[in-house]
């Protein structure tokens, strides 16, 4: 309950943060309740208000984050209020009663219209957005076109393909029939509700070698990881890496935690090398894998020779394919 | 016979065009559902699911294309001429100003519409829609691979989860129309959820401010509609709000129940047509994770239904002590 607690309060200032659509409700409620005489829709107000406060209230909020489950975050409790009914309702009966009392009076009624819409537009972001699309974009036509040459590739064989995250990420969205080692699901957590199933330890292993492969260029890596994570669990801190989706979270939660404590030791230092990476792809069915052109040429020669086939280049990629 | 469509309390139609829209919605969901939920059961291919589902709309759209027919035929004079003598056009916009609303509402709504069919909108954080869609029309199976990987389950998925219709709805139509699931998912689906939802919010424009004979009721309602269209892009800024929801995930079951479901049902519980409001219960449930099918439109229809309950007994009792 402490967590539902707390979620429901950093639910609300982080729901609050960028915009403020739900402070406009809140005047608008208070404008429909004490601003005016008349009083209709009566049923819709109370319940909107009501529900207003049980959305912020941060009891009330777990209560309702409880009632959703935990697969919806905070601001889904907000699908219980009517925000964009109740707000316009509340702006057009302000705006129409203020020009019905100043008909004919454009001098009058001319600036409040304004400063109604630049009230609205400062309650968004005024066109910022949560992510930046032009260079997802460009990351996503890049992907199309590598997955799309790869997938002309295939002769009767199913391309399964172990990529770099930018790839991965679009596989399978531009061509299901691609298989992949693991799916987005293992750096965006969220997805892991969809389903039972968790990554194993070796195939975590790959993925946090292959994004070191990107960043560093090195084909070696060294590795920290948990040892006795948590009670009944044998694969540590991969598995809740997995299940959670965080797992530079998790690593990092582990530097960060002294060792010697039951149940969140860290272990010694591990050397994960290119050919042991390679070979549990192998044995995971992999038949395609492609590493970033700022590789180091000794990590291309030693793919080359774990592999025994030659390097494409594709995109900006080094493609190996396994006959 | 003048019409057999009722005016409520309120002063507005008990039924209204858009109803029947939404309605219609409603019930392609249900036959989705069923069909869907019949290929689980058995364990049909998708194939056969996706015939069926063609078959089951086919059949309800032939039906509904029969009974739209004859609703035109006769509301049809009444449309083109009015019984005051008035033209359409003038019927349409009384006052200069209501026709400016309009027109701001209409490039709003325009500029909506070309956001989400030409832009690269989606927001796909926790969503992957695209992928199952994918991986039905790959495998010809459903839920059998795991959408992520392409590989096998090897626990599964949760049974509430796999009771969802969506992803089938969808498929269904990539398959039957040839398009493929990334433009079904990402621009017809929401192209679709856009213009359902503006027609959730003009009915509920319609229950809000109801035929009075003051006549401002027609100003009213276009202001309000030029507001909601204001207030969508305005709130496009976060994951969880109605504009964000609309514009950047149309395809998602939570942005078709609060953008569609929960507008039509508001505007069903101001009319008190409470038949047609719990439609969106299990409408809800087939579309939606919900607890054990008791989302959010169960709770908004009872609150509200209490509410409006407890309002009329006291206005009723003002009334007797008058």
């Amino acid at each position: 309950m402490t967590e539902f607690l707390y979620n429901a309060w950093s639910g609300w200032t982080g729901y609050t943060d960028d915009g403020k659509l739900p402070v406009l409700l809140m005047a608008v409620l208070l404008f429909l309740w004490f601003g005016r005489k008349q009083k209709e829709q009566r049923a819709l107000l109370l319940y909107a208000s009501v529900m207003t406060v049980c959305c912020i209230l941060p009891m009330t909020a777990a209560v309702l984050m409880l009632y959703q489950t935990k697969f919806y975050n905070y601001e889904w409790i907000w699908s219980l209020v009517p925000v964009t009914a109740v707000t316009a309702f509340g702006l057009t009966v302000f705006w129409t009663e203020y020009r019905a009392g100043n008909a004919g009076q454009w001098k009058k009624v001319l600036p409040v219209t304004l400063l109604m819409l630049a009230v609205l537009l400062f309650c968004g972001s005024l066109g910022k957005s949560v992510w930046d699309r032009e260079e997802r974009k460009e990351e996503r036509a890049r992907a199309y076109s590598v997955v799309e040459r790869l997938s002309g590739r295939g002769a009767g064989e199913r391309l399964c393909l172990w990529a770099p995250r930018e790839i991965m990420e679009y596989a399978r969205e531009k061509d299901a029939g691609i298989l992949l080692p693991y799916g987005r699901n293992i750096w965006d957590g969220f997805l892991n509700a969809y389903s039972y199933d968790i990554y194993n330890e070796d195939t975590v292993m790959m993925e946090q070698w292959m994004e070191n492969l990107s960043m560093t260029g090195e084909a070696d890596m060294e590795a920290e990881l948990l040892e006795d994570a948590g009670a009944g669990e044998t694969d540590g801190v991969n598995s809740a890496a997995a299940r959670s989706g965080e797992t530079e979270d998790v690593l990092q939660e582990a530097e960060d935690t002294e060792s010697g404590q039951p149940g969140s030791g860290i272990s010694a230092k591990q050397m994960v090398t290119l050919e042991e990476c390679v070979g549990k792809a192998l044995e995971q069915g992999v038949n395609c894998i492609m590493i970033t052109a700022e590789s180091s040429e000794e990590a291309v020669a030693r793919m080359e020779t774990a592999l025994g086939t030659g390097a494409e280049v594709l995109e900006g990629y080094y493609l190996f394919v396994i006959q | 016979m003048r019409s057999r469509v009722y005016k409520g309390a309120a002063g507005v139609k008990k039924r209204l065009f858009g109803d029947y829209l939404i309605a219609g919605e409603i019930i392609v969901i249900g036959l989705a559902a069923a069909a869907h939920l019949a290929a689980t059961v058995f364990g049909w291919s998708f194939g056969r699911c996706a015939m069926v589902f063609a078959g089951l709309a086919g059949a309800v759209l032939a039906g509904c294309g029969a009974g739209l027919l004859v609703y035109r035929m006769r509301s049809e004079k009444r449309f083109f001429r009015r019984e005051d003598g008035t033209s359409v056009r003038q019927a349409c916009f009384e006052s200069p100003a209501e026709g400016w609303m309009y027109a701001v509402f209409g490039v709003m709504v325009l500029s909506q519409f070309v956001f989400i069919c030409t832009g690269d909108t989606n927001y796909r954080q926790g969503d992957m829609t695209v992928e199952t869609v994918g991986s039905f029309l790959a495998t010809d199976a459903l839920y059998q691979v795991n959408p992520m990987t392409g590989l096998p389950y090897t626990q599964g998925i949760p049974s509430r989860l796999k009771i969802l219709c969506l992803p089938t709805l969808y498929a269904s139509l990539s398959k039957l129309t040839g398009l493929s699931p990334m433009t079904v998912v990402w621009k017809v689906i929401p192209a679709v959820t856009l213009v359902s939802s503006y027609t959730a919010f003009t009915l509920l424009s319609f229950s809000l401010f109801p035929k009075t004979e003051e006549g401002t009721y027609r100003k009213k309602r276009a202001c309000f509609m030029t507001i909601v269209s204001l207030l969508i892009w305005v709130g496009a800024y976060q994951a969880g709000m109605d504009g964000f929801q609309l514009l950047c995930g149309g395809w998602m079951g939570v942005t078709i129940r609060n953008l569609v479901f929960l507008p039509w049902l508001l505007s069903l519980c101001l009319r008190k047509r409470w038949l047609l409001a719990a439609l969106c219960i299990p409408a809800e449930a087939c579309i939606v994770w919900t607890l054990y099918g008791c989302g959010v439109c169960m709770p908004f229809l009872l609150g509200m239904g209490i509410l409006q309950h407890c309002f009329r007994e006291t206005g009723t009792a003002a009334m007797r002590r008058k």
